[in-house]
């Protein structure tokens, strides 16, 4: 039963990063119907301006304080590179067929991944200690401070998205847009802007996940963006693509079943198993578990 | 048919016989689009039935509706715009062809002397509709109403028992129109078939078909010859309001 | 034309042949290179079959080459006793055995992409891309935790002990067993790799030209016109996809009969996407165009050699910058639409 709590506590701190990043493959799909690929790779920037940023302040103990300033700072650039690489790379293809936007996609993660090996060095770089990881006891279960910490963040940042989508201007823009594009630009919204905005939520969340996800495995590379950014949009996809509240089911389910194949089956299939969950999704219910059906018009 | 609460086409019900040429008319968003995408398969029927030549098709995929002998043109034109003139009317032989995959590949067979058959058809179909000296054009670069007539020689090349068209001559000037319309008509008699259309511009209609139905939001609103429908009150009033008269 | 083309056929595979004669004078690296240059034209001229004809993006061709080549690679050390005692080991035995592997590792890969193929393709456009590269993954993991050929420190062959039970085993004790030890044949040549270089040109090229292979486009094109005018769409998609496969699996066997060693890691998401980028790059849907650029990427890496970290940067940005100035491809050509 402690194994059980346990399994599940890691499962809910690795499915809300999941959740977090997530949430940024639903939005650009939600607005622009293709898969941002490079996602992962706002992920995996997100972890090392977390890790540069650390270095060029000259942190070198945990506080709760640095720790935030740092998690803001590299929110802030990664919301920057988001932004940037919507100008240069997708916004000239608004027109273009998906494929061609897909192909882009895959070509500006691949660039990301390898002018990350280059600048920042392919061995795995060791991420510092934000914050100091206490374990504890609850009912015979092993549960880190750091695990509650990213399962808490995740919470408020999900719950600040969800205030900014649903209450403000901006957020009501973005709802229109992904409701229907040509309708909201002829009601006088700028596309443009939506969709910059769109990216500096998405690529924001994907950094606080980074870091995150760094402060509990503390081994940061380049490629480290590959897999979680893959799951996470498997993730997407099983809450229903462009679906909020399905996106963070779909990372929690994806997290919860990625620990217990681990814990229980054998971690070697702790990949395979999100693909083979994509595969079942898809063929069974292409909409998700919380998606609504389109009929494509003829 | 529903799509989510919204009922699209209700209780439409009419027969098209055999050699006849029928014509559908309603304003827009009638549903008339929709009839053409149940019969063809495209969606199915909520509710109801669908025979041809004494057969429920409801439960055909699209592929198999044009097997039965069905054949249709698109509204908003959707003709394959990287294939040529030539391979886009080529494409509809291929569901009656004897040389298939392998056959194709190998150059066993009669394969060399049915493409050669098939390519004399495809220019005496593009002759009579007046399309052969572009057929090494790209479809997508052809002039508008060339598009549209490419699209009726399209679907005969599938050799059709029953054809649907989807307002054949919307985007023409009202003279080309009359001679689309009379183009239509002589592929009726030419080809032995049922013709079913959707057209805008009464007049057009009123000149050529034998036979109209009228739809309004979903609804069959009139059933009869043209000149009965011509001086239905129903149709004068839903279908062009107050002020307009024939 | 078409007497033409099988003309052209036989005389290309006489060449084959002849060159073949004069292929033990060829520099061994060069050879190499020439080899590899074989089998990616037939892996991007397969995936141009799925991709650039019939429209449907595949992520996943590296899984097939694995199923192919780790199939192959089994069949020809396990079976060696078989092979060897049935039908030889002179040259006309080793090419019977050869004929069979190929044909096996083929087969093995078009199965598998029938299992994959109907499912996923009733999903377009990024859907079907992720499912195939999921579909290449799980492969490439299943093989990662299966012994019996290497699992995820690769194949090389087996020991197989004279009670007949068989054990793999790494190369590294080579030394006290060698008399047992079977490893991967090099049955891949000149010959064989070009054989199948002709072929899948020969094949593809009389498909897309025949009336039916016509079919393959229009499903490209429009998909809802295509079934409308009588295509089954889905069998259409599937046969594409199988054989798209099958040479794949072809590809998969004469890099293992050639390389002598495979291992997971040689066909994941970056084996994909690097037959993707010769597809792209040549225009997808351009029979020559591809094999120009499966040619150019195969040796550009050799000339990058020095500065290889470099090499996945270039074909990231050749994928950015071939999209944003010429989406048909270097040699594709664009399709010009007259204004309405």
């Amino acid at each position: 039963m402690s194994e059980f709590i346990q399994q599940v506590i890691n499962g809910l701190s690795l499915g809300a990063i999941y959740a977090l990043i997530a949430l940024g493959y639903t939005m650009v799909y939600g607005i622009l119907k293709f898969i941002n690929f490079a996602h992962g790779e706002i992920f995996m920037l997100g972890a090392f301006s977390g890790f540069y940023i650390a270095r060029l302040l000259g942190f070198n103990e945990s506080s709760i304080i640095g720790a935030l300033i740092i998690l803001m700072l590299s929110m802030t650039t990664c919301a920057l590179i988001g932004v940037t690489i919507e100008k240069l790379a997708y916004k000239p293809l608004r027109s273009a067929s998906k494929l061609t936007v897909l192909i882009t996609a895959i070509g500006v993660s691949l660039f990301l991944q390898y002018t990350g090996q280059l600048v920042f060095g392919a061995d795995p770089k060791s991420f510092p200690t934000l914050l100091t990881n206490v374990n504890f006891k609850i009912a015979g279960a092993n549960i880190g401070s750091n695990q509650i910490v990213v399962i808490v963040s995740s919470i408020v940042l999900m719950f600040g998205l969800r205030e900014i989508v649903m209450r403000t201007k901006i957020g009501t823009a973005i709802r229109a847009v992904s409701n229907n594009l040509t309708a909201a630009s002829l009601m006088g919204i700028n596309i443009n802007n939506v969709i910059s905005f769109t990216f500096v939520l998405g690529s924001s969340l994907a950094a606080a996940a980074g870091i995150l996800y760094s402060i509990n495995y503390p081994s940061i590379d380049p490629l480290m963006g590959i897999l979680p950014g893959l799951k996470a949009f498997i993730a997407a996809v099983l809450g229903g693509i462009g679906n909020f509240p399905g996106a963070v089911l779909g990372g929690l389910v994806i997290g919860l079943i990625e620990t217990f194949t681990v814990g229980y089956l054998s971690p070697t299939y702790r990949d395979a198993i999100a693909f083979a969950i994509l595969i079942i999704i898809l063929l069974v219910k292409p909409t998700g578990l919380l998606g609504k059906k389109e009929v494509e018009k003829v | 048919m529903r799509f989510g609460g919204l009922t699209c086409v209700d209780k439409v019900s009419t027969v098209v016989e055999n050699h006849e040429l029928v014509g559908m008319i309603g304003p827009n968003g009638a549903g008339k689009t929709t009839v053409f995408n149940m019969i063809t398969g495209v969606y199915d029927p909520t509710e109801g039935d669908i025979v041809f030549n004494g057969e429920s098709i409801v439960p055909y995929k699209p592929y198999e509706v044009s097997a039965k002998g069905i054949s249709r043109t698109f509204q908003n034109i959707r003709l394959f715009k990287s294939l040529s003139v030539k391979d886009n009317v080529r494409v509809s032989f291929i569901k009656n062809i004897k040389s298939k995959y392998f056959s194709s590949i190998l150059q066993l067979g009669k394969f060399s002397r049915e493409e050669k058959e098939i390519d004399k058809r495809i220019d005496e179909l593009l002759e009579m509709f007046d399309l052969l000296h572009e057929k090494d054009e790209y479809a997508s670069s052809l002039p508008y109403g060339d598009q549209r007539k490419l699209e009726i020689v399209r679907a005969l090349a599938t050799s059709p028992k029953l054809l649907l068209l989807d307002e054949p001559a919307a985007g023409m000037n009202p003279t080309e129109k009359v001679d689309l319309m009379n183009l239509i008509k002589k592929i009726k008699e030419l080809f032995d078939i049922s013709i079913l259309l959707i057209e805008h511009d009464m007049k057009v209609v009123m000149g050529v078909c034998e036979r109209i139905f009228v739809l309004e939001y979903g609804k069959k609103i009139a059933d009869g010859k043209p000149e009965e429908i011509r001086n239905d009150e129903k149709v004068i009033q839903a279908y062009l309001g107050d002020t307009h008269h024939i | 034309m078409q007497v033409k083309s099988k003309l052209l056929f036989l005389s290309s595979l006489i060449l084959i042949f002849v060159i073949n004669l004069f292929a033990g004078s060829i520099d061994p690296y060069f050879y190499t290179v020439i080899i590899y240059i074989g089998i990616n034209i037939i892996l991007a001229t397969s995936l141009n079959l799925i991709n650039g004809y019939t429209g449907q993006f595949s992520l996943g061709h590296a899984g097939f080459m694995a199923i192919g080549g780790y199939l192959s690679i089994a069949l020809s050390t396990y079976f060696a006793p078989f092979f060897q005692n049935t039908f030889g080991t002179g040259v006309f035995g080793e090419a019977i055995t050869f004929i069979i592997v190929l044909l096996a590792g083929g087969t093995a890969a078009a199965l598998v992409g029938l299992l994959v193929g109907v499912p996923s393709l009733r999903l377009k456009g990024d859907y079907l891309a992720i499912t195939t590269l999921g579909f290449a993954e799980i492969i490439r993991v299943v093989i990662q935790n299966m012994d019996v050929i290497g699992a995820s420190q690769g194949f090389r062959g087996v020991y197989i002990y004279n009670n007949g039970v068989k054990a793999p085993q790494m190369v590294q004790d080579l030394g006290e067993m060698s008399n047992i030890f079977y490893a991967v044949p090099k049955f891949t040549n000149f010959f064989w790799t070009f054989l199948f270089v002709a072929i899948i040109i020969y094949y593809v090229h009389n498909l897309i030209n025949s009336t039916y292979g016509r079919g393959f486009l229009s499903v490209k094109d429009d998909e809802i016109a295509a079934e409308s005018m009588g295509i089954n769409t889905t069998k259409f998609k599937v046969s594409a996809f199988v054989s798209g496969a099958f040479f794949a699996g072809i590809a998969g066997v004469l890099y293992g009969h050639f390389n002598l060693y495979l291992n997971p890691e040689d066909f994941n998401f970056l084996k994909s996407v690097e037959i993707v980028v010769m597809v792209i790059l040549g225009g997808m849907g351009s029979m020559i165009g591809v094999i120009i650029a499966a040619v150019l990427l195969t040796i550009l890496p050799e000339f990058l050699r020095s500065v290889s970290e470099y090499r996945m940067i270039i074909y990231a940005l050749l994928l950015i910058i071939m999209m944003l100035t010429r989406p048909q491809g270097l040699f594709g050509f664009k399709i010009k639409r007259k204004k309405l």
